[in-house]
């Protein structure tokens, strides 16, 4: 059942030509879009197509560097998220914007351009137990401490928040990612109740079934500007799949030559309380080995369980025949695993040391004697290890702070490089906020590593990277293994219904 | 229809890059003001003069050594030491009541109770990471009290042993030759070590430098028990100066040693800096606080203006980070 | 099994355990009347909950505010030295001065996004050599023993002007903390502080005011004091840091932001002058009152520790 909009109304909300840049970076450009009353739009497109800039100027986090903007016909300027909230649009954000020490109530009415002073009052408590009913959550208190709640009362939360603002325009970004079955289906109805009323919303997603169950049209994004916007029901689904994946940059990612070598790494019962249940792997010499599967799957926690950074992980893991103690990121290096983390900005770079003292952090406990390390070996070696990644050797004394994302995870990656003695990389999410021209350069190093005897296990969200690059395909969901892909049998749909757990008709 | 996908290339290097070699605003108005102090020492009458340098270098040498502590602290992102001051007091109560064994058993007694009083502070804020601030505050309020219960007020010396302390050779004063020596001392253990780099990452980003193999436990009890024996050698240099050792003297010792190493340039978050630089921020103190003496000013003056100059240094140090 | 040590109850279990052990020796010893024993500990607590509650709010944003204790001496030294002529005018400088430096350390720390450790350590330092400078290097005397008798008579036998001073701060405090829209903002600016800003809480504002607020309340007592015992010193009468910071935690205020009221940080002040007072009343040296005062900031410091239950876990 889709709502066509009538064709005379204006659009309630209408882009044209918006862009931004950042410096001589573009993130996006040319995007123009109408939104109706009642109109659910999908919006796909994978990482690093400009969705997160486009909703952040749509939310007046960001400026757009030029384009305009209308409501219902008439022109806004956001300065800041308090203009975009009185204009009606509100963002249900993948990271959420929950206050944990603040109630139920307080969280829906944080921030409210038009709160009451009062912290509470009968009709504030009377419209958050109203938003709260509206999207299913019943049986929760007023009372509750939002960092009590689970994840997907959570993101049921912030779409009361939503309603709660009497948003016209509401943006939902992957809000199921973390779901069960049974609590989509309350977004969904919540989603549903939105339309029904004339609100309007922003649905982004990388899961066909949500596209064509919930959504009556879909906005394709890539690299930074839009591919095509149709009504779901003129879309094919394999032609929507083939706009997202992009069939075409799969020679972007360079293929294995060498068959595996021996095993490396053994993993047997990896268990995180809370995020990784009973996982077991075993990684050979030369192969890279992804981990798929959606936020809260334990994909990356299993990688940090293995990487000692989690201290109460239990299970077996051997490396070389070598027991290894998880909780303890010293004796982990010392075994030969390297890891590369997610979080770049607080755990992978230091921002305001040079590059050239980035790449050699892991280093000094081999390059020192006896506690003395010259300044001069390091320069040595820094300028070694930047030619190993195909980092520009002239940057080496620039702050890791200013360089491009992309250059920061070489320095990353460059940690990781020692051609005397191969070891197993572990790597989350290995192009978050990486430009496409430096992925393809990241691509090749992790292989070209592979092919000196290293081995690879990386842990992605995105879906068309890990398919493209590595050798075997492991997908989780909700902290356990469901099932290990050999190359050759990868079939994306596939994969996507197994990490989302959903029954779906390829 | 086939999608047309450029894959965009790499970002050209960014206007930012380039500009790395033009120094910002800030750094300008740092090189204008040491210009500025230099020209006013240079030009204000008897500066010059040996007394006057003498002063100096002696005025410089005890805060200084408590100075070089401090840098060990914030350079590992620890901020400040709350306690350096009392720490000084309290080693130079142990000097004074152990000389009478000799100089050099007192002097190794005092560094010990140094090393120890600090190093039991890193551990719990390396193992635990417990708050820095507070730990040292903690620490300084046990230090008071305890040596007012265990030793009393004052340590008078007991003999003449450390008389040669306030010696001088070839006119510079003894003091002044241990505080440069343990400076350059210090500035080879960061510079020429691995437990060098590896404070300075600790102090840049913890998290990471953990996720790098880095012990940071073990480098932050390191760089406490290091702050505790350039400590201790200026508790003894304080009380070889006066004859006595009490716990009023070294009194607020630990802010113009931050202030030492705020102004020498060394970030207070950590990860950047020097001891030479703390060397040259003291250096700048002790010429300011002189200079203020010549020109006329009144004692309490030069509390207002360090505190001042700390304040300018900490505003245009997050200025630059800005930029 | 739930340990004793959990999220919200470390610290201040342990020592309202003890606060009370303490409470029972003061009512056994019995050697001065209950109304004197109850007037000096308000007494006490009018000199310290002001700070603390400052210094707690700014700990509550996420923030810390170091130069409470050289803005308390500093706004005493510019009441005593006005206030010798005009008690009112004195006042009004001192308690003006600290809102005034409150305010601009809290734009200097929203409008260049720096730390508040390092600006409000600059902040003491200055304001401790202004004091220096106001007070002339001198101990000033006030030389009005009407006022400060005025200040510190007793009302209703256990309070006085100050107290009841203190306890109207923590009682407006309180009420707007916990029955308004700036209490709501305050905790999400601490407790999450992108989540907040991406809400739509203009979190800036919010660090100023509690700047503001923490430099007024701290010259409030400060002034107070000066008059209360008719003199003031640039070294400060009293230590107060050590204490507003132990009061703070006590009273369940997390350096991690977030947590925290003005009720509790009352609460832990009470609990550290009830300690004072039981301490005095066994008969405990004041330095050896240092002691354990520092023993309970070494015992806060460390089991509000981030990986303090690491080692329990052990």
């Amino acid at each position: 059942m889709t709502n066509q909009p009538g064709s005379g109304d204006p659009a309630r909300l209408s882009v044209r030509g918006i862009a931004k840049r950042f410096g001589s970076i573009t993130a996006i450009e040319e995007v123009s879009l109408d939104l109706h009353r009642g109109e659910v739009r999908a919006l796909c497109g994978g990482n690093g197509a400009g969705k997160s800039t486009l909703v952040k100027i749509l939310t007046g986090v960001l400026p757009p560097s030029e384009g305009r903007l209308e409501i219902d016909g008439k022109p806004h300027v956001f300065r800041n998220p308090v203009d975009a909230q009185r204009a009606g649009l509100t963002l249900v954000a993948q990271e959420l914007s929950l206050a944990p020490d603040l109630s139920v109530h307080d969280n829906l009415w944080l921030g409210h351009a038009e709160a009451p002073f009062a912290r509470r009052t009968a009709r504030s408590a009377a419209l958050a137990r109203e938003a709260l009913d509206a999207v299913g959550l019943e049986a929760t208190g007023l009372d509750v401490k939002a960092g009590g709640l689970s994840l997907a009362e959570r993101q049921l939360l912030e779409i009361a928040r939503g309603l709660v603002r009497n948003a016209s325009v509401l943006i939902l970004d992957e809000p199921t990612a973390t779901l069960s079955e049974r609590e989509i289906a309350k977004v969904f109805d919540a989603v549903r109740r939105l339309k029904a009323v004339g609100r309007s919303v922003i649905y982004i997603t990388h899961r066909m079934g949500e596209v064509y169950d919930l959504c009556d049209s879909v906005t394709v994004m890539r690299n930074g500007r839009i591919v095509t916007t149709q009504p779901a029901a003129k879309m094919p689904r394999d032609r929507l799949l083939e706009l997202m994946i992009g069939r075409e940059l799969t020679d972007v990612y360079p293929p294995s030559t060498k068959p595996p070598g021996t095993t490396m790494l053994e993993v047997s019962g990896l268990t995180a309380p809370g995020a990784v249940e009973d996982f077991s792997l075993q990684l050979r010499a030369g192969e890279i080995v992804g981990i798929v599967g959606q936020i809260g799957s334990g994909a990356t926690e299993s990688i940090r369980a293995l990487a000692g950074l989690v201290h109460d992980a239990r299970g077996e893991v051997t490396i070389d025949g070598e027991r290894l103690r998880l909780g303890a990121p010293s004796a982990i290096l010392k075994s030969g695993i390297r890891f590369v983390s997610e979080d770049r900005a607080t755990e992978g770079v230091f921002l305001d040391m040079p590059a050239r003292t980035n790449l050699v952090a892991t280093r000094f406990p081999e390059v020192s004697s006896a506690g003395y390390l010259p300044p001069a070996r390091l320069g040595r070696i820094a300028g070694f290890l930047a030619r190993q990644v195909g980092f520009d050797p002239s940057r080496l004394n620039l702050a890791a702070g200013r360089l491009s994302g992309g250059n920061q995870q070489k320095l990353a990656i460059g940690r990781c490089s020692d051609r005397s003695a191969p070891g197993v990389i572990l790597m989350n999410e290995p192009t978050r906020g990486v430009d496409m021209g430096a992925r393809a350069e990241i691509y090749q190093t992790l292989r070209r590593l592979c092919d000196e005897g290293n081995a690879v296990l990386l842990a992605s969200t995105d879906l068309e990277e890990v398919v493209g690059l590595v050798d075997r395909v492991v997908t989780m969901f909700r902290g356990r293994i469901v099932s290990i892909h050999e190359r050759g049998s990868f079939a994306e749909t596939v994969i996507l219904s197994e990490i989302t757990n959903a029954r779906e008709a390829a | 229809m086939s999608v047309a996908s450029e894959i965009s290339p790499s970002p050209v290097q960014s206007a930012k890059e380039r500009r790395m070699t033009i120094p910002s605003p800030p750094t300008l108005a740092k090189l204008l003001a040491a210009a500025l102090l230099v020209g006013l020492a240079l030009s204000t009458p008897g500066f010059l003069s040996r007394p006057s340098l003498t002063a100096l270098a002696n005025a410089m040498s005890l805060v200084g050594c408590v100075a070089l502590a401090m840098t060990f602290v914030t350079l590992g992102g620890n901020i400040m030491s709350f306690s350096l001051g009392a720490t000084a007091s309290v080693t130079g109560i142990i000097f004074m009541a152990l000389l009478g064994h000799g100089f050099v058993v007192a002097a190794l007694a005092a560094v010990f109770a140094g090393i120890v009083i600090t190093a039991l502070q890193g551990a719990i804020i390396g193992a635990l990471r417990a708050n820095p601030i507070i730990v040292s505050l903690a620490a300084y309020a046990l230090l008071i009290g305890l040596t007012q219960i265990v030793v009393g007020p004052k340590m008078d010396a007991p003999n003449l042993d450390y008389q040669f302390l306030k010696g001088r050779i070839g006119g510079i004063p003894i003091s002044f030759l241990v505080f440069a020596g343990a400076a350059v001392l210090a500035q080879l253990v960061v510079t020429f070590t691995r437990f060098g780099h590896e404070l300075l990452l600790v102090g840049s980003n913890a998290r990471a430098a953990e996720a790098a193999g880095i012990h940071v436990t073990r480098v932050t009890v390191l760089a406490y028990a290091l702050a505790g024996a350039l400590t201790a050698i200026g508790g003894i240099l304080i009380a070889s100066r006066f004859g006595s050792a009490d716990m009023q003297t070294a009194r607020g010792f630990e802010y113009t040693a931050i202030a030492a190493v705020l102004i020498g340039g060394t970030a207070i978050g950590g990860g950047r800096g020097s001891m030479i630089q703390t060397f040259i921020g003291m250096a700048a103190i002790a010429v300011i606080n002189a200079l203020a003496l010549l020109q006329g000013f009144s004692m309490e003056f030069q509390r207002l203006t360090i505190g001042l100059a700390v304040l300018a240094v900490v505003i245009l140090q997050g200025l630059g980070r800005r930029n | 099994m739930r340990n004793i040590f959990s999220e919200d109850h470390r610290a201040g279990t342990v020592f309202i355990i003890v606060g009370l052990a303490l409470a029972a020796a003061l009512a056994w010893q019995g050697t001065a009347s209950p109304q004197f024993v109850l007037f000096s500990i308000l007494q006490y607590f009018a000199t310290v909950a002001p700070v603390a509650l400052g210094l707690g709010l700014t700990m509550i944003a996420r923030e810390f505010d170091l130069s409470v204790g050289s803005v308390m001496s500093l706004a005493g030294c510019i009441a005593a030295s006005i206030g010798a002529a005009d008690p009112v005018t004195g006042a009004v400088a001192g308690i003006l001065g600290g809102l005034g430096i409150g305010l601009l350390q809290g734009l200097i720390i929203t409008g260049l996004g720096l730390s508040s450790i390092s600006v409000s350590l600059g902040v003491l330092m200055t304001a401790a050599g202004l004091a220096y400078i106001v007070t002339g290097n001198l101990t000033v005397s006030l030389d009005r023993p009407e006022l400060s008798a005025a200040i510190n008579a007793p009302i209703l036998a256990i309070f006085s002007w100050r107290s009841l001073l203190a306890i109207a701060c923590v009682a407006v405090s309180a009420v707007i903390f916990r029955w308004t829209r700036v209490g709501v903002d305050l905790v999400a600016t601490g407790s999450d502080r992108a989540a907040a800003r991406t809400a739509g809480v203009r979190t800036e504002r919010i660090v100023v005011a509690v700047f503001t607020l923490s430099g007024g309340l701290a010259a409030a007592s400060g002034v107070l004091l000066s008059y209360g015992l008719s003199v003031a010193s640039p070294s400060g009468l009293t230590d107060v840091l050590v204490p507003a910071i132990s009061a703070a935690i006590i009273g369940g205020v997390s350096l991690a932001g977030g947590r925290g009221s003005p009720m509790g940080i009352a609460f832990g002040t009470l609990i550290l002058c009830l300690l004072n007072a039981g301490l005095n009343a066994l008969g405990i040296s004041p330095t050896a009152q240092q002691v354990i005062l520092s023993a309970v900031l070494f015992a806060v410091a460390i089991t509000a520790a981030p990986r303090f239950h690491r080692l329990l876990a052990r």
